[in-house]
């Protein structure tokens, strides 16, 4: 088959179930290809009648017949810079899945974020990610992650050294380039034992026309590492993003995650955490911005599967316009998981006078030593914090924006500096415009 | 400066002003006393023109001009200044922005150019300086975690950065330690001149020690039912609300 050939995506399960395997795989990801093959058989795009899907439509996907870039990478592909990736020390790209590196590649100290199929070559075999590939997904539960790893060819592999200490950010785009593509990017990371790192991944797309991409991360934190992730979702508004994010946190391990969902017509998040050894930390943060009809997802599943573990959960969404959000906390606490602490919280700011909020908290308690709070709110801007601004002069549209602003400063906060808060203040100043124009267009 | 004439005005659907009458000229400052309840903050709410109070009678003339007519910013542009009773914590905006923003909005109003970062530093410095404020809260987000004493002094240095015609102090003592109530005044006093006028709000005489008053007025279930000279917030305190709510029964 070409790469230019395009079907709608029930044709490509079709399809992807006679692909045989392209020859020079390693056994790890034939097996891994082969049983997402197995759990997609007879499945079609999921639809409204199930329950995590109850809230978003993928018939807009369904409608669109797509070409799934395969074969080899096009000569001279450049990284694209943005001012986030301009502040990384190493970095690298998925462009349309396919794994691009800077031309001269500085060795860089701590850290090899190397390209999948060299891994599967074995030509430089960073072990490391061969541990996580397919190791921390879950095929059965998602089709987006079945889907991209039927269709796995290529993907990124980043592997932190034990007890490398990276200050600057690491930097990897995740770039749609052509109209009418499905893409499946893809992750492996492992933060080795007590190393620390800061990894942004930022997605973009050129160009005019509908793009699909189904991006997977397996992450591993190793006991003591301590590992922040960055993602910043700012594709063009035809643009579908399913990403589906997999981490298992060992003992004291600590995973940060923000996710900064500022564009996209259509976006899906999984953020899957299983918190696997005693001690281990993990705080998500998401701000999600939504603007026109754009539909933003989020579910999140948080697995204390051990005592002793922490998990913090703040999502906050801006839905101007006819914009729609779903935030889906799931926090399981295993019968073993006794002094689990974990705080679960979903403000909201619907600005748009057809805007709407889906949010639901999830709780499967199985413990009876646990502290689990949880709460959402769905609002609009604090009339006494408007007044007491007005009453300093400020007019009412620069109030409102200013309010705005200061909701979504809670998340930004706590992203670590080096990434570069003036660049990402600005990515959401943008994205608060977009959402904000008509809503405070004509003040009082 | 301020003219009120024979105010009547709801907080919500509840009548709380029945007849306030009240001159205050450029050069006075004035305390208006009262026990909780008789109406001090629907007045200064009022004048600041927040949102679900409503004159249903009466006039408000400030400067010759109809206040009622003007939006709470346009107020603050002409001049008038609150320094609130609950001032209003802001996550994620920084102190710095907000005042910045706001002096910035005042001199746009007045013509003059705006403050850039360096100037506006300079300014807040210095009045920072005046009120006794840590440097660190104007770094801040607005009055998020604040001490009442430190949201307190926010409030005196906005009024100094904006240096209004008429301010308006709601209980601006009200929980202060002495030192605090010192700045306090200090920054009241530094301010007073004679084309400025101020409206002290208080629910004890001890702040008008340290801010000397040209007129007292007691408030009691909305209307003023006595005023006079400074002496009459010393007679205050030493027989106590009761006397005067008996005299004007
Ligand atoms: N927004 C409101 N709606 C209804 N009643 C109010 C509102 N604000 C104040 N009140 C009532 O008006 C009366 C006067 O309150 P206030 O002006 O705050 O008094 P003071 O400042 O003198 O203590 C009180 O009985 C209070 O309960
Ligand atoms: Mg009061």
């Amino acid at each position: 088959m070409t790469s230019a050939e395009k079907r709608s995506i029930s044709a490509w399960l079709e399809a992807s179930a006679r692909i045989v395997d392209v020859g020079d795989e390693a056994p790890f990801l034939r097996e891994a290809r082969s049983q997402a093959l197995a759990t997609l058989s007879g499945q079609s795009l999921p639809t409204r009648r199930l329950e995590s899907w109850k809230y978003t439509s993928l018939n807009e996907i369904a409608k669109i017949e797509w070409a799934a870039p395969r074969g080899p990478l096009q000569k001279n592909q450049e990284l694209p810079a943005t001012p986030l990736s301009r502040q990384a020390g190493l970095r690298a790209g998925l462009i349309d899945g396919r794994f691009v590196t800077e031309p001269e590649t500085p060795k860089y100290q701590g850290a090899r974020l190397v390209s999948l199929s060299e891994t599967r070559t074995g030509e430089l075999a960073p072990s490391g990610c061969l541990d996580v590939l397919g190791q921390v997904a879950d095929l059965k539960r998602h089709f987006f992650t079945a889907l991209n790893t039927a269709l796995l060819d290529d993907g990124a592999c980043l592997e932190i050294e034990p007890n490398a200490q990276i200050a600057e950010p690491i930097h990897l785009s995740i770039v749609d380039s052509k109209s009418q593509t499905l893409s499946c990017p893809r992750l492996a990371l492992k933060a080795g034992a007590g190393s620390r790192a800061t990894l942004v991944i930022e997605h973009l797309t050129f160009g005019d026309g509908p793009r699909l991409a189904a991006f997977v991360s397996e992450i591993i934190v190793e006991p003591q590492a301590e590992l922040d992730l960055i993602l910043v979702q700012r594709e063009e508004s035809e643009s579908f993003l399913a990403s589906n994010l997999y981490a298992r946190l060992e003992q004291h391990g600590r995973l940060r995650v923000h996710t900064l969902t500022l564009g996209g017509r259509l976006v899906r998040n999984e953020v899957v955490s299983e918190l696997a050894g005693q001690g281990a930390e993990v705080d998500l943060r998401g701000l999600f911005i939504g603007s026109e009809d754009r539909h933003i997802d989020h579910q999140t599943t948080i697995d204390h599967a051990v005592s002793h573990c922490t998990s913090r959960e703040l999502y906050k969404g801006v839905l101007g316009d006819s914009s729609r959000g779903v935030f889906c906390g799931r926090i399981i606490v295993r019968p073993d998981a006794q002094k689990t602490d974990s705080q679960q919280s979903n403000p909201n700011l619907l600005l748009g006078e057809k805007a709407e909020i889906d949010t639901q908290p999830q709780l499967e308690i199985y413990a009876d030593d646990v502290r689990c709070s949880h709460g959402s709110t769905i609002g609009r801007l604090d009339p006494e914090a408007l007044f007491y601004l007005q009453s300093r002069a400020i007019g009412p549209e620069s109030a409102r924006a200013i309010l705005t602003r200061g909701f979504a400063q809670e998340i930004v906060e706590t992203v670590p500096k080096a990434v570069g808060h003036p660049q990402l203040e600005s990515l959401i100043a943008g994205a608060l415009e977009a959402a904000t124009a008509q809503a405070f267009g004509e003040g009082p | 400066m301020l003219e009120i004439k024979n105010l009547h005005a709801n907080a919500g659907d509840e009548p709380i002003l029945r007849g306030i009458d009240l001159e205050i000229a450029a050069g006075e400052v004035h305390a208006v006393m009262g026990p909780n309840g008789s109406g001090k903050s629907t007045l200064s709410n009022i004048l600041a023109g927040r949102p679900g109070y409503s004159v249903t009678h009466g006039e408000v003339l400030y400067a010759g001009q109809d206040l009622t007519q003007l939006e709470p910013e346009e107020r603050a542009r002409e001049g008038i200044f609150l320094a609130f009773q609950y001032p209003v914590e802001i996550p994620g905006v920084s102190n710095n922005y907000f005042l910045k923003a706001s002096v910035n909005a005042v001199r746009a109003h007045r013509g003059e150019p705006e403050l850039d970062a360096m100037e506006f530093l300079a300014l807040s410095q210095e009045k920072m300086k005046a009120v006794d404020m840590p440097a660190d809260l104007m770094n801040r987000s607005i009055n998020e975690g604040f001490s009442g004493g430190e949201k307190k002094r926010n409030e005196v240095l906005q009024m100094l950065l904006l240096e209004p015609q008429l301010s308006i102090l709601d209980e601006t003592d009200s929980g202060l330690d002495i030192d605090a109530l010192r700045v306090v005044a200090q920054g009241v006093n530094s301010l007073r001149s004679p084309d400025r006028a101020m409206l002290v709000i208080t629910h004890y005489q001890r702040l008008l020690d340290y801010i000397v008053p040209d007129r007292v007025h007691v408030l009691s279930a909305g209307r003023i039912v006595r005023s006079g000279g400074k002496d009459l917030a010393l007679e205050l305190e030493e027989k106590g609300y009761g006397w005067i709510e008996e005299a004007s029964a």
